[in-house]
């Protein structure tokens, strides 16, 4: 039986929506549910899946749709969400001189002493509350995406004038006085500065300099857009300029893809006029790897190669190379590495990059929910015509909190029927679900370890070209 | 938290993620080593282990260079289960109380990033902030430095240390000021003379701090030594030598503590002066 | 305030909003993170408000609507005749609280109203013949004229009114003289002894008040007002305080008058008797306030709520003389005797105004004994005053509550704000019977509708847009 309620006006942002519906689901006797605001795309789920959806419903309300085994676990079932849905810890000390909580950047800024708003709320809605973020002389980080480039340059205007940065849109990593926001991993302070149109970017390039014992004075994320013609790298320049200006900061590194020939000069010429030394490393035409270890040329230090858990030896069973990525930066380094060991015929492997839209559609990243490309995992050890999957695993804070006890049953079948996997493991010694037990757990299911991507894309050239088919 | 299985109810100790100053990653990363709760107030807690002491520290309170601290600020007290005399575990990335789990999640670097810079430009800098901070009596420790007369600096740090009342002596906070502004901004000039002149006087110096005043002010000296100071001495430090406002921060360092703010930046900028007259 | 500069000094001071994870992922790494409340703004405003932030500077303009909101310096300075002071004020013109209104929207108070009025003025023998003529007379909002009156709030040519002038300007505005509570016109009632009181106020009230105002100079209001907020009043539905101190101005110039002493008598004893009197002094001076704000390109200040027991309208400052409309609706509250609900008539009366100006509502942690009459308790009543700061532009500069420690009252109300956060302006008011001449029915809390302000942010990306 199925029971669909709607509360209007109550808000929850899409992670916890998510979270809270595996909740409910995991609740005894519950078949499937979903719980949702009432957008058009998720009205047209909730039909699709034949539940009955009241007409007069909007964005700003949610619906909480379950379909039951028995009608007796409704209760507990309820009871689920509401534990899902209860915020995080309790602000002030109520009573009735307590203001209730901000709704607006602009007002939290009126009561405390801010120095940057973190903003995530969806596309549409991004560009209103940034630019209240600015007035009230706040930078801005952007998590969002699918903000129009118009506002994104008027932004950048806007800051600009302020003397204040903004970060993305779409920028997913940030290390700001030692404190990572976003995707970031735990760094310790040091003298190398980032600025970073791609976020993993950023993680694998600190995570790198972090295990050659060399921290992070600042990476400031750029958003992927900041470098096209349109918007003229403007936060690019803008952070550099800070950067250089920053007597913490010995060099600094920029991180992007390869951008239109004019904006590279104006950054190049910018870099070469700065006093601190700066690193280009644009990924697909360097490794990451490569500029990590530039950066630490610059501060006369020699780094060894990065930690690696090797798989034991087995015969590869041959086949074609399968890379099953959870964003589009290590995917490209991977295929770049693998293009420059093998020539023409890495051309035919797929290297699929599961945040894409395609995939994400309705769905949280793979960063944090793994079950698309586990599936594909699965899939591949059943498909003998894949001899080798290669897979990157990012750690730190607002990542999956622990993937390998998720990854390792999938590995183990997946090896023992055959197929050779390697993971590019990307996280610090310091991240929160503990690196090098999710490398050794990674290890003992068969799989070999990488903390370098270059490093693990070159291993699995190596193996191709060993049992090449 | 509590979790009742079968009727024996297991209490999760509460766990609070810490952040730390750089100077105890030996310590902290190290393996485990047993501490003893020397005291505690509502803003900070001090442990003593075998080679120091170590301040543990409210989200509000003054950062040290031996300190560890929580977000949470002080009115929300949210170290008032540990004692004194508490015994604690710090190692293996954490400081463990029977009531209170800190893992140290995150860290700061207690030495200011100080660029290269003229000793014109520092000078207009001390000049900006006559008027906030006090000149106070140094018994020629600024002297004996500046000459790079070991002899005569001792005589100073020895006259001065201990003197004063509370945890860190006035005359303490007087000496470690100088030592890192002196220090410090002498690398900032790229006086390389310097540190050898405080190299000859650190073993000296702390040997009788050892004796002449509380374990815990002779940390904080020890740290002075190594241009390891208070985040807002390290601000005013930094600001001095281009990267700030020094009048603004040596503000900031004025308010912090009862004298220890004043003798702080009053030594700062003494040891800066030195280090200028070093310098020429 | 930050910059670049500052936020790589030291360790940021963050504010998310969005995705709790990310707030999370913060306080994982031992660091305090301000969390915002956030939810979409309301349906079908996201386009106008991006079109609106993006437009050159609507916050200078926002603060310069404000800056003039409160900026004036009202003056209660005589009365004097209706048709004498008031443009636009033919012979059937009758004036009316809130939005435009044709006579067959009308509802009970306000058709009892306009019946009452026509028949003082002669229009009229009877309430049949009011009926009749009624389609034919001219009805215009007082807020056109300069004008403002509480419930019904029915000026017509022959009424006294008072006169409200800014000190520091050249603004002025009239209002009517309060008749104090039972039959009275405001709600409904018409007849013989409602018009008897009409024609008492004006042949002996207003014209003692004219001259004892005379004899004491014009009375600031701002002040009274100020000082009835440290006395408990809000400024709407309690008064007593200040209708206290106004008679305490007011009076050595009716003991100083040369009328015969029981006219003057009279005059004191009926001021005396209606704890509300001030109220349409308070409306005035808020209505010189927002005359003053009104017409600042780009800006969403709210200028005027106003109700005519059908329509609830708003305007913005930046949208000229737009009224921006949605049904007016019921009150929620505590009702005497033996009323229901089934008794009230849709909100009614221009002193709404008063929440524009940082009064009535938006003060009730000023007035805690106000939970007697409109119901809730004295917490919520601080509560709904502090839940008011974040839709507002400034903290009064003048009018303060002590219990908040002197915080000034919410005032400025940005329409913006108001659709982000789907947080409603808040306000006290009594309820009037929907039979005409019934009276107040009971008291109680309202919010105004959500439809005005969407409507009203899409008129401003309009506006602003097509500069």
């Amino acid at each position: 039986m199925d029971h669909v309620e709607v509360r209007r006006r109550t808000y929850h942002d899409s992670v916890r929506l998510m979270q809270a519906s595996a909740a409910v689901q995991r609740s005894p006797g519950v078949e499937m549910a979903l719980i949702a605001m009432a957008t058009d795309l998720n009205v047209g789920l909730l039909a699709d899946l034949h539940f009955g959806v009241p007409g007069d419903t909007g964005p700003d309300d949610m619906v909480v749709a379950i379909r039951l085994n028995r009608e007796d676990a409704l209760g507990d079932a309820l009871a689920a969400l509401d534990a899902a849905l209860a915020v995080g810890p309790a602000t002030g000390d109520g009573g009735m001189f307590t203001p209730p909580p901000p709704h607006l950047v602009g007002t939290a800024a009126r009561a405390a002493e801010l120095d940057l708003a973190l903003i995530s709320v969806p596309g549409p809605y991004a560009f209103v509350e940034a630019v209240d973020a600015l007035e009230s002389g706040l930078n801005v980080m952007l998590f969002s995406d699918n903000v129009p480039i118009e506002q994104e340059i008027r932004l950048k205007q806007m800051g600009a004038a302020r003397g204040l940065i903004v970060m993305g849109p779409d920028c997913g990593t940030a290390i700001v006085g030692g404190i990572g926001l976003g995707f970031a991993n735990a760094v310790k302070p040091g003298p190398v500065g980032i600025v970073g149109a791609a976020g993993t970017g950023i993680q694998q390039l600190s995570c790198l300099l972090d295990e050659a014992g060399v921290g992070i004075s600042h990476a400031l994320g750029t958003g992927g857009r900041d470098l096209s013609a349109a918007v003229g790298a403007a936060s690019t320049l803008q952070g550099l300029e800070a950067l250089d200006a920053d007597p913490a900061t010995e060099v600094i590194v920029v991180v992007s893809k390869p951008p239109a020939p004019e904006i590279a000069d104006a950054v190049r010429r910018f870099a070469a006029e700065a006093a601190t030394p700066t690193v280009m490393c644009m990924i697909g035409e360097e490794t990451l790897e490569a500029g990590a270890a530039a950066a630490l040329g610059v501060l006369g230090i020699d780094a060894p190669p990065a930690k690696s858990w090797p798989a034991p030896a087995a015969k590869s069973r041959g086949g074609t190379v399968l890379g099953l990525f959870s964003g589009g930066t290590l995917r490209d380094e991977a295929r770049m590495v693998l293009r420059h060991h093998l020539g023409e015929a890495a051309e035919q492997f797929a290297m699929i990059d599961f945040g894409d839209d395609e995939y994400t559609r309705g769905r949280p990243h793979p960063m944090i929910d793994q079950r698309l490309r586990l599936d594909r995992l699965a899939a591949a050890g059943d498909d003998p015509g894949v001899g080798v999957a290669l897979l990157d695993v990012v750690l730190g804070y607002g990542s999956h909190p622990d993937p390998a006890s998720e990854l390792t049953p999938v590995v183990e079948e997946a090896v023992a029927k055959g197929l050779a996997v390697v993971v590019s493991l990307c996280g610090s010694g310091g991240d929160p679900q503990g690196r090098d037990r999710q490398a050794a757990a990674l290890n003992r299911a068969g799989a070999a370890v990488y903390l370098s991507n270059a490093a693990a894309a070159r291993r699995v050239g190596e193996m191709r070209e060993g049992g090449a088919a | 938290m509590t979790t009742v299985v079968e009727g024996v109810r297991f209490v999760a100790t509460p766990v609070l993620p810490a952040v730390a100053s750089l100077a105890l990653a030996p310590v902290i990363e190290g393996r485990p080593r047993p501490g003893v709760v020397l005291g505690s107030a509502d803003a900070a807690v001090w442990l003593g282990i075998d080679d120091g002491v170590l301040v543990i520290g409210t989200g509000d309170a003054v950062r040290l260079p031996n300190g560890i601290a929580v977000a949470a600020p002080s009115r929300q007290r949210p170290l008032r289960t540990i004692r004194h005399g508490d015994t604690a575990k710090v190692g293996d990335g954490a400081v463990s109380f029977p009531s209170l789990h800190l893992p140290v999640v995150r860290w700061w670097d207690p030495v200011p990033p100080v660029a290269a810079a003229d000793s014109g430009s520092v000078l207009a800098a001390v000049a900006s902030v006559q008027g906030v901070v006090p000149v106070m009596e140094d018994h020629g420790l600024r002297r004996g430095l500046a000459d790079g007369d070991d002899r005569a600096a001792l005589e100073a740090a020895r006259s001065l240390i201990g003197r004063g009342d509370g945890l860190t002596p006035e005359g303490d906070d007087l000496v470690a000021g100088t030592v890192a502004g002196f220090l410090l901004i002498g690398r900032s000039l790229g006086a390389l003379a310097i540190a050898g002149v405080v190299a000859a006087v650190e073993g000296p110096i702390l040997d009788h701090a050892s004796r002449a005043t509380t374990a815990f002010s002779a940390a904080l000296l020890a740290h002075a030594f190594r241009g390891e100071v208070a985040v807002p001495a390290a601000a005013l430090v930094s600001a001095l030598a281009g990267w700030g406002d020094p009048a603004g921060a040596a503000r900031e360092l004025m308010k912090v503590g009862h004298s220890s703010g004043p003798a702080l930046a009053a030594g700062i900028i003494a040891g800066v002066g030195a280090a200028i007259e070093r310098s020429i | 305030m930050s910059s670049l500069r500052e936020l790589l000094t030291g360790e940021p001071r963050v504010v998310t909003a969005g995705i709790d994870l990310l707030a999370e992922g913060v306080e994982a790494q031992g660091a305090e993170v301000v969390r915002t409340d956030w939810r979409p703004p309301l349906e079908g405003t996201d386009g106008p408000l991006a079109v609106i932030a993006s437009s050159v500077d609507p916050a200078a303009a926002n603060r310069e609507a404000v800056s003039r909101l409160v900026g004036v310096s009202p003056h209660w300075t005589g009365v004097a005749v209706a048709r004498d002071v008031i443009t636009g004020m033919g012979e059937r013109t009758f004036l009316h609280a809130g939005p435009p209104l044709q006579w067959d929207d009308c509802s009970g108070p306000m058709r009892g109203a306009l019946i009452g009025a026509m028949m003082y003025e002669g229009l009229a023998d009877d309430a049949e013949e009011a009926v009749r003529i009624g389609p034919s007379i001219e009805l215009s909002p007082c807020h056109h004229h300069g004008a403002v009156g509480p419930m019904a709030g029915v000026i017509s040519p022959s009424m006294p009114v008072s006169i409200v002038e800014d000190a520091d300007g050249s603004g002025v505005s009239y209002t009517t003289l309060n008749e104090g509570l039972g039959k009275v016109l405001r709600y409904g009632a018409f007849g013989p002894e409602v018009e008897e009181r009409l024609r008492w106020m004006e042949e002996v009230l207003g014209p003692v008040l004219a001259s004892a105002l005379e004899r004491v100079g014009p009375i600031d209001l701002k002040s009274i007002i100020s000082q009835a907020l440290q006395m408990g009043d809000d400024g709407h539905n309690r008064n007593r305080a200040g209708t206290s101190l106004l008679l305490r101005a007011l009076a050595p110039g009716l003991i100083e008058g040369d009328e015969a002493v029981d006219l003057r008598s009279s005059v004191f004893r009926f001021v005396d008797a209606n704890d509300h009197f001030i109220l349409n002094l308070v409306m005035a001076a808020a209505k010189v306030g927002v005359d003053t704000a009104a017409g600042v390109p780009g800006s969403s200040l709210v200028t005027v709520m106003a109700r005519n027991g059908t329509e609830f309208g708003i305007r913005l400052s930046g949208t000229g003389d737009a009224w921006f409309t949605a049904p007016a609706p019921f009150v929620d509250g505590l009702y005497l005797g033996a009323f229901t609900a089934d008794d009230a008539n849709p909100d009614i009366g221009d002193s709404a105004i008063t929440e524009t100006v940082g009064l009535g509502g938006f003060a009730m942690a000023a007035s805690p004994a106000i939970v007697g009459f409109v119901g809730g308790t004295a917490a919520g009543a601080i509560q709904r005053t502090l839940s008011m700061y974040e839709i507002t532009l400034m903290e009064h500069p003048v009018y303060r509550i002590p219990i908040l420690e002197s915080r000034g009252t919410p005032t400025g109300i940005d329409a913006a704000r108001v659709v982000r956060t789907g947080v409603l302006p808040v306000l006290n008011t009594g309820i009037a019977g929907k039979e005409p001449g019934v009276g107040m029915v009971g008291a109680g809390i309202v919010e105004a509708p959500a439809d005005c302000f969407t409507a009203a942010i899409a008129a401003l990306a309009e506006e602003v847009s097509g500069v």
